[in-house]
């Protein structure tokens, strides 16, 4: 049951996103100011649309090395290794396959030849970046594409910055896909809605967060309808098409673990999907859904325990 | 000023540092560009956002618009551009946050 606690808010708009922090109402409002412009660094600095961010610098220098700086070299390590975890189902460097089949145009929509794939997914594979202490390079013809992390990476630096200032009630919603709840005594636990992507009025289920994370990845707003049929922009990194589930849910200790994982995951089947969640379960402490095309839906072992309703 | 808000520069400053901004120049001054002009392309970018989100990022852009930069030193000496918004502060209950997935 929620508590009689009053919180201040406030919504902006970055990474193409609603982004909203809501904190104490002990607070003073100025903080507002302060944690957005962690979040605007980060999107100049790290958001493969931002122009002369370093992401942007290695797409535009592809096949030669760019100076960056630890901080992304940190994090591509880290999410390198999030993709061996997901068995290469999870790749920044799919841009080729997300422009092949049209997210980028605006009219023209076709479904690609099995050649148009193949030759697209041979510009894939986050395993040939290369990193050197601070010098990133992709080969040429690749290209990252920063969209299903570099917001979670917001949230978590955001959050990183309210506990060291001593904020320790507050929730941080990323665009609905990347929730972050920190809790302390007088109020130790956040609700999450979670609605059926298919009817947004049916509540699937309230989950109740303790100082935890919950992404979701869906069709649900970002597809494209060809011949009457609906392609959603989460890629295959193997197979080249979009997977055709419906929603995945992730609760994770971090957002950026919790965004990588159900994106990566949206790419599984029910058996793989429970069995990955298996060994990052025991790895990361992540608990997760998957809602498969046709409405079915799994559990790992312990996501029960954090619906309430 | 407020050991709170000393704190959160502090901390804004020691992201600058961590961040680099010296590479970041760097690597702005050896741009060759043979990519293209992205933030086109995302503009283009054919997602088909329900017409009440794409209404309701309008006015939010709009809001934005209206921010006015100001520039503050920390105390390593770097600059960083913070926007003071015009955004409205509302006051909240305790009440579930909906999950829904933009990306």
């Amino acid at each position: 049951m929620a508590s009689s606690l009053l919180y201040k808010a406030q919504t902006r708009w970055l990474f193409h996103a609603h982004i909203k922090l809501k904190l104490s109402a002990f607070w003073d409002e100025s903080v507002f100011d302060e944690l957005f412009a962690v979040m605007e660094t980060i999107n100049e600095r790290y958001n493969s649309y931002s122009k002369g961010s370093f992401i942007d610098q290695i797409n535009r220098q592809a096949g030669s090395f760019v100076n960056t700086d630890a901080t992304t070299a940190t994090l591509l390590k880290r999410l390198n290794d999030l993709s061996d975890d997901l068995a290469g189902e999870y790749d920044i460097t799919v841009m080729p396959l997300i422009r092949l089949w049209g997210f980028y145009k605006t009219s023209a929509w076709r479904i690609p030849s099995d050649d148009e794939i193949r030759t697209a997914l041979l510009q894939v594979g986050y395993r040939r970046i290369q990193i050197e202490g601070t010098k990133v390079a992709i080969e040429k013809d690749q290209e990252i594409i920063t969209g299903s992390f570099v917001k979670a990476f917001a949230v978590d630096e955001v959050a990183k910055l309210m506990r060291a200032a001593g904020i320790t009630d507050a929730i941080i919603n990323a665009g609905g896909s990347s929730i972050c709840a920190l809790n302390n005594d007088s109020h130790p636990y956040w609700q999450v809605e979670v609605n059926d992507t298919e009817d947004e009025d049916h509540t699937l289920f309230l989950l109740q967060l303790a100082n935890q994370c919950y992404s979701t990845s869906s069709n649900e707003n970002t597809f494209l309808e060809i011949e009457g049929k609906r392609y959603g922009h989460i890629i295959s990194p193997k197979t080249g098409y979009p997977s055709e589930n419906r929603q995945v849910g992730i609760i994770s200790q971090d957002a950026l673990t919790g965004d990588v994982l159900s994106t990566g995951l949206f790419n599984c089947n029910k058996a793989t999907f429970l069995r990955r969640m298996e060994f990052l379960s025991n790895k990361y402490g992540v608990e997760g859904f998957l809602i498969d095309k046709s409405g079915d839906i799994v559990f790992s072992r312990n996501f029960k325990k954090y619906i309430i309703r | 000023m407020t050991n709170l808000k000393k704190a959160i520069l502090l901390l804004i400053g020691a992201l600058f540092v961590f961040g680099g901004k010296d590479a970041m120049a760097q690597a702005n001054k050896s741009n060759t560009g043979t990519s293209g002009d992205q933030s086109k392309q995302e503009k283009a970018t054919s997602s088909k956002a329900k017409a009440k989100d794409k209404k309701a990022a309008e006015t939010t852009t709009n809001t934005n618009r209206k921010a006015k930069s100001t520039t503050t030193v920390d105390k390593a000496g770097n600059k960083s551009h913070t926007q003071a918004w015009d955004s409205k502060t509302k006051i909240e209950k305790d009440k579930p946050e909906k999950a829904s997935s933009t990306k």
